[in-house]
């Protein structure tokens, strides 16, 4: 499985002045912010959660901070896809989500 | 990705809506590292990242379990289609595209140097070939096994050059434990190597120079064999046996149907050749006697028996006679017909594409010039798979007799040459592959790679 995506490094806003970008192909990450929830702590909980066999819709209600950034991911995808786009989503294994997807 | 693109891209309805519940985190591209994709088990919380499809009613998080022993196939498989589909589907300006000059932009590369134009293909530089998401994680399970918390995470391409093989491990964490010393290392040094039918760790960093940097993790898998070809001229007679035939099958299996009495001999004569370069087991005879017959019986020729007597004798005959090379030669010759006379057209060539599973497969399948006759590949290669395969046929293939139950059913079970199939799809299938298609669009041969099927053994 690929570990990172290679691509023309060149970001967005470093395009010339009336540049035509034909292609974009990006990756979106959301996570919880770790303001409001520690880092360390939700790790925890989600090793426990593991340990009693949880699913994801369950570590949801054990987080309602995780449980709104999977709403954020639902809502992505679904404006991604009246985009046009197939949009594939993964649970990264800890606080977040990642959504790559391509503009035209 | 850049706030002002998504919320462009978006919508500023949705981008807001977005970002109240959650946090956007900048991903940014590094060059040599690429971008953080977080698609291996987290190192803290040992949770393999898994796919969540919300459009999918099957797929709701309460039916997710997060408790997972190894990678989420099914998501490796979503993300190759996804670059292949990148990949493959470049706009028609993509070619009157000129470079970017970037005067006036600050560069990402250190320095000019690191900027020069590609130079001519270096014969000697290491080729970079993907492997299959199963290979990979193969391959991982196998480090894994050794040192269940290296940090060390496979990469999804090797390296081969002049025959070798490695593949690149990179740390998933800051440090990471070396299985050959038990030092804990912070830099990327470490390599899998195969030799003598193993696969070994090697690790480069100055910290283990001049120890015993040599690891053994156990046999090479037999998914890295075939897509490497690395471990069939091993001196292993069995072993030799049993990859020949997997690899011969397959490739005959493949083949568009006979066009005449010289095509077919030609075949059987390179199919001799190929099994007069080792000791000829009977089970060996039998699978691939049995598949090239059964590609003989799938065209109506007539055809003399006495040319297919005395197979023995004419193995012993090319055993003695034939040169070094002459199984090469024979599967490159076997490999260039189905080229020109395949019995599948895949969809897709990329290599990233490649999936052998039943559903990869047939998924790949252009079956706008493929008969249904792949039928006769599918049974044989998953004989267990023959629902899936039904079901294909009669989506795909709606008009054929096959997609009568009985009749499907007897081709699954005897492979018969009487296949129900209509009449105009009999026709012979002159196609191009769609490899050559690829290799004329602006990426590099090096961008491509054939699907392990268009891969044959290499010394």
């Amino acid at each position: 499985m690929p570990s990172s995506f290679h691509v023309l490094p060149v970001a967005y806003h470093e395009l010339e002045e009336n540049a035509q970008l034909m292609r974009y192909v990006g990756i979106a990450d959301l996570d919880f912010d770790s303001k409001t929830v520690k880092s360390s702590d939700f790790k925890a909980l989600v090793i426990e959660a593991v340990g009693n066999g949880a699913t994801l819709g369950k570590l949801c209600e054990l987080s309602p901070e995780f449980a709104s950034v999977m709403e954020a991911a639902r809502i992505l995808c679904k404006r991604l896809v009246e985009m046009g786009f197939v949009p594939v989503c993964w649970f990264t294994g800890e606080k977040g989500f990642r959504i790559p997807s391509c503009y035209l | 990705m850049a706030t002002v693109f998504l919320r462009k891209y978006l919508g500023d309805a949705c981008h807001g809506v977005v970002q109240k519940r959650c946090k956007i985190d900048p991903v940014s591209y590094n060059v040599g590292n690429g971008l953080k994709t977080d698609l291996f088990v987290h190192p803290d919380t040992k949770v393999w990242s898994v796919m969540v499809d919300f459009l999918d009613t099957d797929n709701k998080p309460d039916n997710i379990i997060l408790k997972r022993a190894g990678c989420d196939k099914e998501l490796g498989v979503k993300i190759l289609d996804f670059w292949s589909e990148v990949l493959t589907n470049l706009p028609s300006s993509w070619e009157k595209c000129s470079v970017f000059e970037r005067s006036g932009v600050q560069s990402l590369f250190r320095n000019d140097a690191q900027r020069q134009p590609p130079r001519a293909a270096d014969t000697s530089a290491p080729s970079k070939i993907a492997m299959s998401v199963s290979t990979t994680a193969e391959l991982q399970a196998l480090l894994d096994a050794h040192t269940g918390d290296s940090g060390y995470v496979m990469q999804s391409r090797y390296c081969e050059v002049n025959g070798s093989c490695w593949v690149p491990c990179i740390n998933a964490r800051q440090k990471y434990q070396c299985p050959t010393s038990g030092d804990t290392h912070t830099s990327n040094n470490a390599y899998l190597v195969f030799s003598k039918g193993h696969v070994w760790y090697q690790c480069h960093t100055e910290k283990c120079a001049g120890e015993k940097w040599k690891v053994g993790l156990g046999e090479i898998p037999v998914s890295f064999m075939e897509l490497s070809g690395i471990a069939v001229y091993s001196t292993d007679a069995e072993q030799y046996a049993k990859k020949v035939t997997r690899m011969l099958s397959r490739e005959l299996l493949l083949q568009g149907h006979p066009r005449s009495a010289v095509d077919v001999l030609d075949v059987l004569s390179d199919t001799i050749a190929i099994l007069a370069s080792g000791d000829v087991t009977a089970e060996q005879k039998t699978i691939i006697f049995a598949t090239f017959n059964e590609w003989i019986a799938s065209s109506d020729l007539l055809l003399d028996n006495t040319l297919f007597t005395d197979i023995d004798a004419s193995i012993a005959t090319a055993r003695e006679t034939q040169k070094k090379d002459a199984a090469d030669n024979a599967f490159n010759s076997l490999h260039c017909r189905r080229m020109a006379n395949p019995l599948l057209v895949f969809r897709y060539v990329i290599v990233h594409k490649t999936d052998e599973s039943v559903h990869g497969v047939l998924k790949n399948t252009d079956t706008a010039l493929t008969d249904c006759r792949l039928v006769l590949y599918a049974r044989k290669m998953w004989p267990n798979a023959k629902h899936e395969v039904f079901t294909f046929i009669c989506l795909k293939y709606p008009e054929n007799a096959p997609c009568n139950e009985e009749k499907f059913e007897d081709v699954w079970q005897i492979g018969t040459a009487r296949m129900p199939l209509r009449q105009d799809t009999f026709e012979p299938l002159h196609y191009h592959c769609p490899f050559f298609r690829c290799i004329h669009s602006k990426h590099t041969a090096s961008d491509y790679a054939v699907p392990d099927f268009f891969i044959f053994p290499k010394r």
